[in-house]
């Protein structure tokens, strides 16, 4: 059960370029926050000042009331797990197995926990029957699981998802939805990401929204969408659809189904 | 100007076919989407329709094909590049990776077939002119977004002069902007006369298409105007998860809405 | 050459990967180059005429993009690449122990054949970091050329062991039709796999701060601009090279005075400096004047240095140090007349756009599958390295520890290394079929759309050098 703070966070490359002008935020422990905004808002660098593969040039982040610039990065990785896009930039080991527990292995657990903790993974999103394939001889689609399990081996009470709805079919929709719940369970602080405002609506309880560096809005989605939308901020389906059928501010799928059943005596 | 009939495809020593029994055809001018989920044998198509079976791809062909008066897979390679083109989903790598700037990115594969230079720069001025990329011209197309280089790999290919576009998932990589600008790039084509065949495990996207081609497993179980078949394993559109998710309370029925307004006008009723 | 078109598909990708494959080896602080990997992975895949290709290649761009020193070992890096197409093709990739095997012969060969080079041509240094290596060895007694063998036989077939380890497991576990859709795929017989030794990370530790970027993307010698050595025809350029290199050859380095001592030959710093007058004409003086500085010149102080210092009959001593003047002298020399060309190639690629000189290349012969490979290589270096940089990110995310131990950076370079080369096998597939449906396979006359650049003067200064040459490479004769 970590919380996040970020004071006063920026960050600026050797060579100048700011990427993160000012960030003020708290990221509740426990909660699923989406980290919204249009490309080169600082979405990106704001999430690598939250796993430690950066440190504010400005201000500070502080987990669990450890602040990142005083620990290794390696010690951070423990803490917080980082999804990213592309599978195909971390994938290298001979099995999938071997793949997911490579990040167990650095954490320095030991092989009876590394066994446990691969097995639970590859359980969760349906892969035990490809542990002994090679990466490469999985479907795109499998291919992102793994790299998803060989974070979630981690076991890590932070996690961070880029974009992990982009070009998702049903099948794995449902085992997104599937893992998030079970992060949600163990009680795990989360953000995502991403583009994708219907995945937002339905399993976000806050969103932080960014634009120029800056932090443009931050708070419950409803409350967001109302405001209006904006770049790289539209809004989803699911509230067009709510708004037409004179249910407005009706954001979570089952929440708008429910209010749709013919009432008794209807 | 396309014409497949019980097309068969197999990987060698693959276990299954990729693809069975296909059959369609296609006149001038039609835009279609093809539709189906990952593994359902949309790239495989399209290699297939581009003539790449099986002098680069290996693989075993069977049934009868035509391609704008040609069976492409026995083509020559000048001959087969006129009659279709093909575009990939990575724009980085199509493009040739060593031209200095836009112009001369679309200009290399004419100057690859022997174009007399009269003859080139006419059709790649035209060319560029009619994708609306003259401001991008003089780039470096290694400076360009990703749906600016995606339009500069399809005017590329469409300097070759095909009939035949086939786009495979063009637009994967791309942002909205960027997705909105290639695929409007293709509905004009397919106005202008082209056939457009656009692959796309995306209902939402296949949503602006009139013509649907769903692939499933290999074998084509729908062919005709936009509309969900019941099994089809593509992506859905958040409408249509909203509609099966209706349909899971018992809210909902008749056919799956394809678009947004279909999906408000099944809920209400 | 007929190679298939997923062959020149994965030459460039190869190429890029020496390149970020080295600079990974350097930012992990390992004693390796590991600037062979790609060619490896060619030359097990297509064959050794293709590992051959990728090698030399590899060893024209890396000029281009930093050092033209590279130039001189064109062939050594082909025949690797030959070599080890040649090994594959005998099977020796089917297991670990013979790769490690083919590696060693393949590091010795690399050494042995270097060794010449660096040793007649650059007087046993490099001006790098591996001097020091060589001058403990002149310490101990060796010449130059035993000097350059010792500290290549340190280096190379540890380096070329570790290449063939890493392309063996990558290859071994590969799915079966990735592997065949390359010609030698099949060839390449059953192999066994291992598992790598257990990442066993041991626990957290306190490693290196930040995983920040890579390294730099070079942008290339090349400066864009309008002066008149731009807009000179590329051939004159290279002839001007090959000018200056005969010159650097036939001309005397050092003259014997009249009193028996030596000094320098004035011919050839004459003509060095008459280069950087032409560089000032043509507007990169500057830049000529502070890329020799920083490339050229270490190499022929370190030159001075250690074969002053480890020479031979001492002249002179000061302190422990002994100083041989005539050993100096000749490296001196030699110095010089490694000077003149690497500053005439300098010269060259600072003021012509790389898709220019290919062009005018093309014009005259060179094979247009040759030319994109160069290109290509070329743009993807910074492609490649980016790569390189998003892999760190995402195994410093997943703990991979960075700073602690040579074993323990060393074991970096499995989850460096592998999503390069498996990315890379992964997409040629793509690649092959985009270049064919743009017409590379076509058979027939090219056509281009510009031409490269040319002025009045270029076909009187062809002629002019042509016969400089002839007439310097005459005096070898008579």
């Amino acid at each position: 059960m970590i919380e996040i703070r970020v004071e006063g966070a920026g960050f600026d490359y050797p060579d100048g370029t700011c990427a993160l002008q000012q960030v003020d935020a708290l990221i509740p422990a426990s909660s699923t926050v989406a980290l919204a905004g249009p490309n080169g808002a600082g979405k990106t660098t704001l999430a690598r000042l939250l796993n430690g593969l950066l440190v504010p040039t400005r201000g500070r982040v502080v987990l669990d009331g450890i602040d990142t610039s005083q620990v290794p990065a390696s010690r951070v990785a423990g803490l917080v797990g980082y999804v990213f896009q592309n599978p195909r930039r971390q994938v290298f080991a001979s099995t999938v197995a071997e793949e997911v527990s490579f990040g167990p292995r650095n954490l320095g657990r030991s092989e009876t926990q590394v066994e446990a903790a691969v097995q639970a993974a590859l359980e969760e999103l349906d892969l035990s029957s490809r542990a002994g394939c090679h990466p490469y001889e999985l479907s795109q689609s499998e291919l992102r699981r793994v790299a998803l399990a060989s974070v979630l081996s981690m076991q890590t009470p932070v996690l961070i998802l880029d974009e992990p709805t982009a070009s998702l079919d049903g099948a794995d929709q449902e085992r997104l939805l599937r893992v998030m719940a079970g992060l949600r369970r163990r009680g795990a602080t989360v953000l995502v990401i991403t583009h994708d405002m219907d995945f937002v609506a339905e399993e976000c309880e806050r969103m932080l929204v960014l634009r120029g560096g800056r932090v443009a809005a931050d708070g419950p989605p409803e409350v967001v969408f109302a405001a209006g939308p904006g770049p790289g901020l539209e809004r989803p389906a699911v509230w067009r659809v709510a708004q037409a059928l004179d249910r407005p501010g009706v954001l979570r799928s089952a929440a708008l189904l429910e209010s749709l059943r013919p009432g008794p005596g209807a | 100007m396309i014409s497949v009939e019980k097309l068969y495809f197999a990987y060698p020593g693959a276990s299954e076919a990729t693809l069975r029994d296909v059959s369609f055809r296609v006149d001038a001018g039609e835009a279609i989407a093809l539709v189906g989920a990952a593994g359902a044998g949309k790239s495989s198509l399209l290699r297939v329709l581009a003539g790449f079976v099986p002098s680069l791809v290996r693989g075993e062909r069977r049934g009868r094909l035509h391609l704008d008066g040609m069976d492409p897979g026995t083509a020559r390679p000048a001959d087969r590049v006129r009659r279709a083109g093909l575009l990939f989903s990575d724009p980085s790598s199509q493009l040739s990776g060593i031209c200095p700037s836009v112009r001369e990115e679309v200009a290399w594969g004419l100057g690859n077939l022997g174009v007399p230079r009269q003859e080139m720069k006419a059709r790649v001025n035209g060319v560029l002119a009619r994708l609306g990329l003259e401001a991008l011209a003089e780039r470096s197309p290694f400076t360009l977004s990703g749906g600016q280089q995606q339009r500069v790999a399809l005017a590329a290919v469409l300097a070759l002069a095909p009939r035949v576009l086939l786009l495979d998932e063009p637009v994967a990589m791309l942002d909205p902007q960027g997705r909105h600008e290639v695929l409007q790039a293709a509905l004009d084509l397919a106005r202008e006369g082209h056939v457009v065949l656009w692959a796309t495990p995306h209902l939402e996207e296949a949503a602006s298409f009139s013509r649907w081609l769903v692939l499933h497993q290999g074998t084509l179980v729908h062919d005709g105007p936009a509309a969900i078949p019941p099994s089809h394993g593509a992506l859905e559109a958040p409408w249509t998860r909203l509609a099966r998710k209706a349909d899971g309370f018992g809210l909902w029925r008749g056919p799956w809405p394809v678009r947004e307004d279909q999906a408000v006008e099944g809920l209400r009723r | 050459m007929r190679l298939d078109t997923r062959t020149w598909a994965l030459i460039p990708l190869a190429v890029a990967i020496n390149v970020a494959a080295g600079s990974i080896a350097s930012y992990f602080r390992l004693p390796l180059y590991l600037d062979s990997l790609g060619t490896i992975l060619v030359a097990s895949l297509a064959g050794p005429a293709a590992g051959a290709l990728t090698g030399a290649v590899s060893n024209t761009v890396i000029p281009a993009l930093s050092n033209p020193v590279w130039l001189a070992f064109v062939p050594v890096a082909a025949v690797v690449g030959a070599l080890a197409g040649w090994l594959a093709r005998r099977g020796f990739l089917g297991s670990p122990l013979t790769a490690a095997m083919a590696g060693l012969l393949v590091g010795v060969v690399a050494a042995t054949l270097s060794a010449p080079v660096s040793a007649w041509l650059f007087g046993g240094t490099t001006g790098g970091g591996t001097d020091m290596v060589v001058a403990v060895f002149r310490a101990m007694g060796m010449n130059r050329l035993e000097a350059s063998i010792a500290q290549g036989l340190v280096t190379d077939p540890l380096d070329k062991m570790l290449s063939f380890l890493m392309i063996q497991s990558i290859l071994a576990a590969l799915p079966h039709r990735l592997r065949t859709a390359f010609p030698q795929g099949d060839l390449l017989g059953r192999m066994r796999s291992f598992s790598l030794p257990g990442l066993r990370g041991g626990g957290l530790q306190h490693g290196e701060r930040r995983a920040v970027v890579l390294a730099g993307s070079p942008t290339g010698l090349y400066r864009a601009a309008d002066g008149i050595l731009h807009r000179t025809a590329p051939l004159t350029k290279i002839l001007l090279v090959a000018a200056c290199a005969a010159a650097a050859v036939t001309l005397p380095a050092v003259v014997a005075m009249p009193d028996g001592s030596r000094l320098p030959a004035p011919a050839l710093p004459l003509l060095a400096t008459a280069l950087l007058g032409v560089a000032l004409i043509g507007g990169v003086g500057l830049e000529l004047g502070r890329t020799t500085a920083t490339l050229v010149l270490p190499l022929v102080l370190s030159m001075v240095a250690v074969n002053g210092l480890f020479g031979g009959a001492a002249s002179t001593a000061w302190g422990p140090f002994r100083w041989s003047t005539p050993a100096a002298l000749e490296a001196l020399g030699l110095g010089l007349r490694v000077f003149l060309i690497l500053e005439s190639v300098v010269l060259l690629l600072l003021t012509t756009r790389p898709d220019l000189l290919m062009g005018d290349l093309e014009r005259r012969g060179l094979p247009h599958r040759l030319a994109y490979v160069l290109l290509a290589s070329l743009n993807l270096v910074p492609t490649m390295l980016r790569r390189a940089g998003e892999i760190l990110e995402a195994q410093t995310s997943r703990g991979m520890p960075l700073g602690q131990g040579l074993s323990g950076r060393a074991r970096a370079l499995v989850p460096m290394s592998g999503p390069l080369l498996l990315g890379a096998v992964s997409e040629v597939e793509e690649r092959a079929l985009a270049l064919e449906a743009r017409g590379f396979g076509a058979e027939n006359q090219r056509t281009w759309w510009s031409d490269p650049p040319r002025t009045g003067w270029d076909p009187a200064l062809q002629l002019l050098l042509v016969l400089t040459i002839l007439m310097l490479g005459g005096r070898l004769f008579l």
